[in-house]
């Protein structure tokens, strides 16, 4: 995958206070890559380095291989933006806003108007063009949030937390629009409070605590930096007189398995995170004549490696 | 820059607490309190007919000049005289308005009831004593000038009639005017960049590719219509609909209006400059109660209103001062000196803010 953003070494103070203490990662072209990060992590400042809103001390940013600093103008043209805050004019309808902000990014005449066309199409407003941002419900303002910073076709996409406050169905449609505007090649970097989002739409995925660099990787490859088992669950019949202590043993025996014990009529077997095959622990059950009830699998979510890896839960 | 200018004149007109402000609520207050005010200009009380007795008590040459001055107060309709001996001072109050005594150099004032009267009688003896005041100087130092010189004719004071007479309304109309200036133009100003940083729009200008000089100067050339707009409106709407009155030509109207756009300028830029030093600042609630106080001390609400010594230099004065030199004196003298300082200013402060707006730290 073609590296589109890099971060290299950044360093970014306030004063005193190290926001973001040399931090390095880079962004492949059409993924969408997560920044999570306790408050006052550094992730807010790490965006508004990359879309200039601030400068910074040391190290260098570069998008599709322009500089930043150098290629201020040209890169801040690839950039869309989407911040935390409803980000709308209130006295312009949802149209003007749109119109308004691209504009900005040298859009004119019919290719403005098909440029707002398409954004408010996009996030599922069309029919909304003409309503003032008052009017609408906070899902709406979220989408058109997203008009907003969208609407000039952006190769790379600043996303703030986008769906905070907004109802199920938005959430559902922000989502699904995020994914396709991956498959129509933008690459969008994402943060979130909310690990169920983070792990159903990021490829990757960065933790950032104290303005630091704490892990980065996809799901399976954070989850397994933390802990490389998961629990297996088989609820079966056990009987009193059941020599539970020598299938614990022979649990023990098998590969993958690293622990074994019988809890409430449930083995739990604790195994690999890298282990999918389970027909061989269910043959020795049937071996020995127990039923099969049922079978669970219970490995670690984003929220267990956030926790383990920064101390904090997320909110 | 065109599409900032665009945003920044939709938004200003489509702002319904803007356009209250700017344009309906001066325009209603011109007639509110020029109507309600109106009888500010009505006496209190009716002096009614002046029944004066005196005495002269002396001999000299004054005792003419005083009985003659007098006479001459008997022949107006509403002023009658009767020459009463020295014994019936005492009692004179009962029968006459006032009864004035002349004792050598001293002139003595017997009060009757009416205290209405009793002043107008003293400013009428205060106006003889002016005069024979000035005479006398003349005598001690230059007598021969008063050789062979006439005594003037009884029409010798003239009220001259600028055409028209001033009425609250007129008064109002161009108060109000100045209110606008500063309230419309100066808050409109500073309203600026803290309305994009309460939308949080300004995340979205800060990061888009267009410079920051572009941004301010599009915000600046966007409130030139509201500019334009609020106060023609108001003088417009005052001089139609109320009947108010400004200048007594179209080329003093011009120019008063073309005053009052320039102070309006430098007022913005004075409220943009303001906004870019205090990013955050709410106008409403900081700029508003102190341009109250400078207007209310300038007399704009109401004329005997000021801090002596203090009044004179602010701001609301100078340009209510120039506004009633030209709309009541056709003097353009003062209205000439606001509308080239308010162009000075307006430039000085706009180099000022456009210099804050790109040295200011990136940290949004």
């Amino acid at each position: 995958m073609k590296e589109f953003l890099s971060v290299q070494n950044l360093v970014k103070n306030y004063g005193d206070f190290c926001a973001v203490d040399d931090l390095s990662f880079s962004v492949g072209e059409r993924e969408i890559f997560g920044l999570l990060g306790p408050n006052g992590a550094g992730k807010s400042t790490t965006m508004n380095v990359i879309t200039s809103l601030c400068d910074f001390g040391k190290g260098s940013v570069t998008v599709d291989g322009m500089d930043i600093v150098k290629d201020k103008e040209k890169v801040r043209r690839f950039i869309g933006m989407v911040p935390q805050e409803i980000a709308l004019y209130p006295f312009l309808n949802a149209e003007e806003n749109v119109k308004f902000f691209a504009s900005l990014y040298g859009l004119k005449g019919k290719e403005l108007n098909s440029a707002a066309r398409e954004a408010l199409e996009f996030v599922g407003l069309s029919d909304r063009a003409k309503m003032k941002p008052k009017k609408m419900s906070g899902g709406m303002k979220r989408r058109l949030n997203i008009a907003c910073g969208i609407a000039h076709h952006p190769k790379l996409i600043i996303m703030d937390e986008p769906t905070v406050g907004v109802d199920a169905q938005s959430r559902e449609h922000i989502l699904g629009s995020i994914k396709t505007l991956r498959e129509r090649g933008a690459t969008v970097i994402y943060t979130s409070h909310y690990m169920n989002e983070v792990e159903d739409i990021c490829d990757r995925i960065a933790i950032i605590d104290h303005g630091k660099f704490v892990a980065c990787g996809t799901e399976q490859e954070l989850i397994s930096m933390v802990s490389d088992s998961k629990a297996l669950k088989i609820s079966t019949e056990v009987r009193a007189n059941f020599p539970a202590d020598d299938l614990i043993s022979e649990f023990s025996m098998l590969p993958n398995v690293k622990k074994a014990r019988i809890d409430n009529g449930e083995i739990i077997l604790e195994i690999n995170a890298s282990c999918k095959d389970f027909t061989l622990f269910l043959e020795h059950i049937q071996k020995r004549g127990l039923p099969i009830c049922g079978i669970t699998s219970e490995s670690m979510n984003l929220e267990d490696v956030f926790i383990a890896l920064t101390g904090r839960e997320l909110r | 820059m065109l599409h900032v200018i665009l945003n920044e004149i939709r938004s200003c007109f489509r702002n319904g607490s803007t356009l209250f402000f700017s344009i309906l609520f001066p325009s209603l207050c011109t007639f509110f309190l020029g109507t309600l005010l109106e009888s500010i200009e009505v006496a209190d009380s009716v002096v009614g007919e002046l029944n004066i007795a005196y005495c002269i008590e002396t001999s000299d040459y004054s005792a003419d000049a005083f009985e003659e001055f007098i006479l001459a107060l008997d022949e107006e309709e509403v002023v009658s005289a009767e020459k009463i001996t020295a014994d019936e001072l005492e009692r004179a109050a009962e029968k006459y308005s006032a009864a004035v005594n002349l004792n050598g150099s001293e002139i003595t004032i017997y009060n009757g009831t009416s205290a209405v009267q009793n002043r107008t009688i003293k400013a009428l003896i205060d106006g003889y004593n002016q005069t024979a005041a000035a005479y006398m100087s003349v005598v001690e130092t230059n007598p021969q000038a008063l050789m062979g010189t006439e005594l003037p004719e009884d029409n010798y004071v003239q009220p001259h009639d600028f055409g028209r007479t001033r009425t609250m309304m007129d008064y109002y109309a161009v108060a109000m005017t100045v209110v606008i200036v500063f309230f419309g133009s100066c808050i409109a100003g500073a309203s600026a960049y803290s309305d994009e940083y309460a939308n949080s729009t300004i995340l979205r200008l800060n990061s888009a590719p267009i410079s920051k000089t572009a941004v301010y100067f599009g915000k600046i050339l966007g409130y030139l219509p509201l500019v334009l707009v609020q106060v023609g409106t108001v003088m417009v709407a005052s001089t139609l609909f109320f009947g108010a009155h400004y200048c007594n030509d179209l080329g003093g109207n011009l120019m008063l209006f073309t005053m009052f756009v320039c102070s309006s300028l430098a007022l913005l830029a004075v409220g943009v400059l303001l906004n870019l030093l205090f990013e955050k600042m709410q106008p409403w609630a900081v700029l508003m109660p102190l341009l109250w106080v400078m207007l209310f001390f300038s007399g704009v609400f109401q004329k005997d209103i000021e801090i002596k010594g203090v009044s004179d230099y602010f701001p609301s004065r100078i340009i209510l001062d120039a506004a009633f030199d030209l709309t009541v004196f056709s003097r353009n003298g003062k209205a000439l000196n606001v509308t080239v300082w308010s162009i000075i200013i307006f430039a000085a402060l706009i180099i000022l803010g456009c210099i804050k707006v790109n040295s200011r730290r990136k940290n949004t």
